[in-house]
């Protein structure tokens, strides 16, 4: 087991490194001027040349890649081409609030998604089965930008019970002072018991947060409902019931229990697709998370920020492959 | 049927939850009423509301929070049409326009309680200079500045320059505290600043939302129904703003689209003002590569824009026509100047005059995506093009490969045709000539790629006596500009406007194309 972990964290550092080199590749063959864009729009001939020297643009590419990966092991991405601001500053600003709202969605896709399975499993082809079936469906089908626009019409324009967006009330930010621990604001307000804060950002991520989590919980509900019925079939499972033990046991001692697995893996591989759905949400709820920083680097062609994000997310990536293969490795069924 | 019980349970716990959340959010932000007590104006702003705080490389968005922390040392009126005095009392400048000598006001304090003077002014400018980042191009001119007494500093130019415009500049004119003069880009990012403005800089949330809070000692003084405290926020989607400012939870907002703004036009709670603007819209000719380099051609091709149906139809009335380089609204500007109108007819006739044969000839056209404008008229003058036998290949592209194709040092490997928008740095028609005009070695933005000898003199002159005699100046950009219209250089196709959307009752808001974006909270109020 031990071995096996050591292999696949190796294994995912060759794989961060491909993703550093590539997109590293990618960046410098995108025609462009990083350092006209350093300098500013107008910039003179004199300014983008100066500008050229202190980047270090006119360094052969090898030599750039290698400071590149040198300043990557000291925790340096380099600064970004529009802010001026070190990246890894920029990131420590705006990972925070895209974490607490995934964070948050996949724990409601625990709390819902797996009771709506099982309930579903267990209801067989009734009504509620069907019903159920259906608003999973809904749930990983329906586009997120549209469930966004569609909270936002129904619960600020015509109901008017949560806000259009943003993570905390302007008036709250005026008149009180934010927590800052760990940036995660819900987090942050319960440990310092600051409870106006709390209660400002807890209706905040609401509408956000359910958007985000409809995807998961509808994928949860579902590898739920389906893999407890196959071993709802299997013959220990009869063997369980024939003993006369309660139906409420076998499900949750036995049967559960053998589903949970894979419905972890899929929560886990899920979490980058959920990831790229929520740079999307936080646009339409202005929430101020890597989405938004994303999107105008992308549009911006603000490299040191794009390779940066890619860079954080590949990392993302990877290490939730390695939670979902040790996962599957502590299941006694599966040889190394 | 236990279980289900309890799913229900925990949705029926969550709904409680919710309702409860539900009730504190309604009593945290009761809308209009809250913000009137407290006077806080809601800015909701497209984009990003600052990408650098720094307010000498600032070179984006930031000026709308810029201008209301810190300020300079005149501002440009637009609806006169002069520049005023701000920090600065009264000027003076030499005969020769190499010298200009500011009298700073007095009992002028910046937020951090340090008083401005002669030497605070001349260490921010510096320091601008210094840094040589964003507009401190505007500054080029100056050789050195010198602080006469404590309230009096001169400014020694190379040559002459119309230092009282650049000072009153949207960009890298801000007058800082000289206790923040050694701090680095990264201190003001943090959220620090200390400048003479109206409002002092209270929190910020990186590229969302800024909070700016009344400085009680400004100069000026206050009145009891200003705004105590402004929020400028990043509100992305239009309908986003719309809803904002529908339910009275926005005071001002802009940037919407032609079916929000219809919508909005006839709602009574908001009131929608349409302003100039001094940005306008030009496509630049390829003269460096055939057929465009053929001056007849060139002109057919002006001839065969759609200039009015762009203007009613794709922009529905918030552009207006451009004569020839300047915007409405800005000196410079005649409507006096020759301009070309959409006729077929004669586009045909420049055709046949200056021998190109349009049989499967093919133009290409760049533009920066994501312009809904630009893609509507490209079409438009694609179909008129189709007539004369002209095939128009459009190409949206980032703004990077626009430029870096426009730049290429081939000729033929550029585009024939590639839409830019222009606007000023400070309230001059010196931007246009000097860098769309004016021959360049390293192409930057003249992509028209002139290189006129006439014309660069014709630059040369203006340039002096833009500093030094308004009317000499005056005649001089009417030369430059017929010669440019004559060549067909350029398509001028349009001056754009904007349109602002505020709440009834926010009011003494009064847009200024010379600081795009910008509402100086300090004049605006409340009033029923």
């Amino acid at each position: 087991m031990g071995k096996y972990v050591i292999r696949r964290i190796l294994l995912g550092l060759i794989v961060l490194l491909g993703v550093v080199t590539i997109t590293f590749v990618i960046a410098r063959m995108i025609p462009s001027d990083p350092a006209a864009k350093w300098v500013g729009p107008r910039a003179t001939p004199q300014q983008i040349e100066e500008a050229k020297i202190e980047l270090g643009l006119n360094d052969p590419l090898p030599v750039q890649f290698a400071n590149y990966v040198i300043d990557l092991t000291q925790g340096n991405l380099g600064r970004s081409l529009r802010t001026h601001q070190p990246v890894v500053e920029d990131l420590k600003a705006y990972i925070p609030p895209t974490l607490e709202l995934v964070l948050l969605a996949f724990l409601m896709a625990i709390i819902l998604g797996i009771p709506l399975g099982i309930y579903s499993a267990k209801m067989k082809d009734k009504f509620l089965d069907h019903a159920s079936r259906l608003f999973s469906i809904g749930a990983v089908s329906l586009p997120t930008f549209w469930v966004a626009l569609f909270f936002q019409l129904i619960f600020y324009r015509m109901l008017g019970m949560f806000p259009l967006g943003g993570r905390i009330s302007a008036e709250t930010t005026i008149l009180y002072e934010i927590p800052r621990v760990t940036g995660l604001l819900i987090f942050d307000s319960m440990i310092t018991g600051n409870w106006v804060i709390l209660k400002d950002a807890l209706w905040h991520i609401i509408l956000p947060c359910i958007t985000i989590a409809l995807y998961p919980i509808g994928l949860v509900a579902r590898m739920t409902r389906s893999a407890l019925l196959e071993v709802l079939n299997e013959d220990y499972i009869t063997a369980a019931r024939s003993y006369g033990l309660k139906e409420k046991f076998v499900l949750w001692r036995y049967a559960l229990k053998n589903t949970l697995g894979s419905t972890a893996i899929v929560l886990t591989l899920s979490l980058g697709y959920t990831l790229v759905n929520t740079f999307l949400v936080e646009t339409i709820f202005s929430w101020p998370g890597l989405g938004n920083y994303v999107a105008t680097s992308v549009v911006t062609l603000d490299y040191p920020s794009i390779m940066g994000v890619t860079i954080f997310s590949a990392a993302t990536y990877i290490l939730l492959n390695l939670i979902a293969d040790i996962i599957i490795a502590m299941d006694p069924r599966i040889r190394l | 049927m236990r279980l289900a019980s309890k799913s229900i349970g925990v949705i029926i716990i969550l709904a409680i939850l919710a309702s409860v959340l539900v009730g504190c959010g309604d009593s945290s932000t009761n809308g209009q009423s809250t913000q009137t007590e407290k006077r806080i104006a809601y800015y909701a702003f497209n984009t990003e509301p600052y990408i650098d705080l720094d307010p000498s490389s600032e070179y984006s968005n930031g000026l709308i929070v810029l201008h209301n922390i810190y300020e300079t040392l005149t501002r440009y009126d637009s609806n006169e049409e002069v520049v005023k005095p701000l920090l600065a009392e009264s000027w003076d400048v030499s005969e020769d326009g190499m010298t200009w000598t500011f009298r700073i006001r007095e009992g002028v304090k910046f937020h951090d309680g340090s008083d401005l003077d002669a030497e605070s002014v001349k260490k921010s400018i510096d320091r601008t200079k210094k840094l040589q980042m964003g507009a401190s191009f505007i500054w080029d001119s100056v050789n050195s500045i010198n602080v006469i007494d404590e309230y009096t500093v001169e400014f020694v130019l190379d040559y002459p320059a119309p230092i009282d415009l650049i000072a009153s500049g949207s960009y890298a004119a801000f007058i800082m505290s000289p206790e923040t003069i050694d701090k680095d880009n990264q201190w003001f990012n943090e959220g620090n600043a200390s400048g003479t403005g109206p409002y002092k800089l209270q929190k910020i949330t990186k590229g969302e939302e800024v909070i700016l809070e009344k400085f009680d000692d400004y100069w000026n003084g206050w009145n009891d129904n200003q705004y105590t405290n402004i929020v400028i926020k990043k509100v992305a989607e239009g309908s986003a703003r719309r809803q904002l400012l529908e339910k009275g939870d926005a005071q001002i907002a802009a940037s919407f689209s032609v079916t929000d703004l219809k919508a909005l036009r006839e709602n009574t709670n908001v009131v929608v003002k349409d302003a100039d603007t001094w940005r306008n819209v030009i496509g630049f000719f390829n003269t460096e590569k055939a057929p465009l380099d053929n001056p007849d051609f060139r002109r057919a091709m002006a001839y065969a824009f759609p200039y009015e149906e762009t203007i009613t139809e794709i922009k529905e009335g918030l552009a207006s026509k451009s004569y020839g380089l300047i915007p409405k609204g800005l000196w410079g500007h005649d409507e006096n100047l020759n301009q070309y109108s959409f006729d077929l007819e004669k586009a045909k006739e420049y055709i046949e005059k200056s021998g190109v044969d349009t049989n499967g000839l093919k133009l290409e056209m760049t533009f920066t995506s994501g312009t809904e404008a630009y893609r509507n008229f490209a079409q438009l003058y694609k179909i008129n093009l189709q007539q004369l036998g002209i095939e128009l290949e459009i190409r949206e592209m980032n703004w990077d490969n626009v430029w870096e194709k426009a730049k290429n040092p081939s000729p033929q490997d550029r585009q024939d045709i590639v839409i830019m928008n222009w606007w000023p740095d400070y309230a001059s028609p010196l931007s246009w000539v000097q860098s769309l005009v004016r021959s360049e070695e390293d192409i930057l933005f003249n992509l028209s790629y002139i290189k006129d000898q006439n014309l660069d003199n014709l630059v040369m002159e203006f340039e002096k006596y833009a500093a030094t005699d308004r009317s000499k100046a005056e005649e001089l950009i009417k030369e430059i500009q017929s010669e440019v219209i004559d060549e067909a250089y350029f398509l001028h196709i349009y001056d754009d406007k904007t349109s602002w959307v505020m709440d009834k009752n926010f009011k003494g808001f009064e847009p200024n194309p010379a600081y795009e974006g910008v509402v100086f909270f300090y004049y605006t109020y409340y009033g029923e």
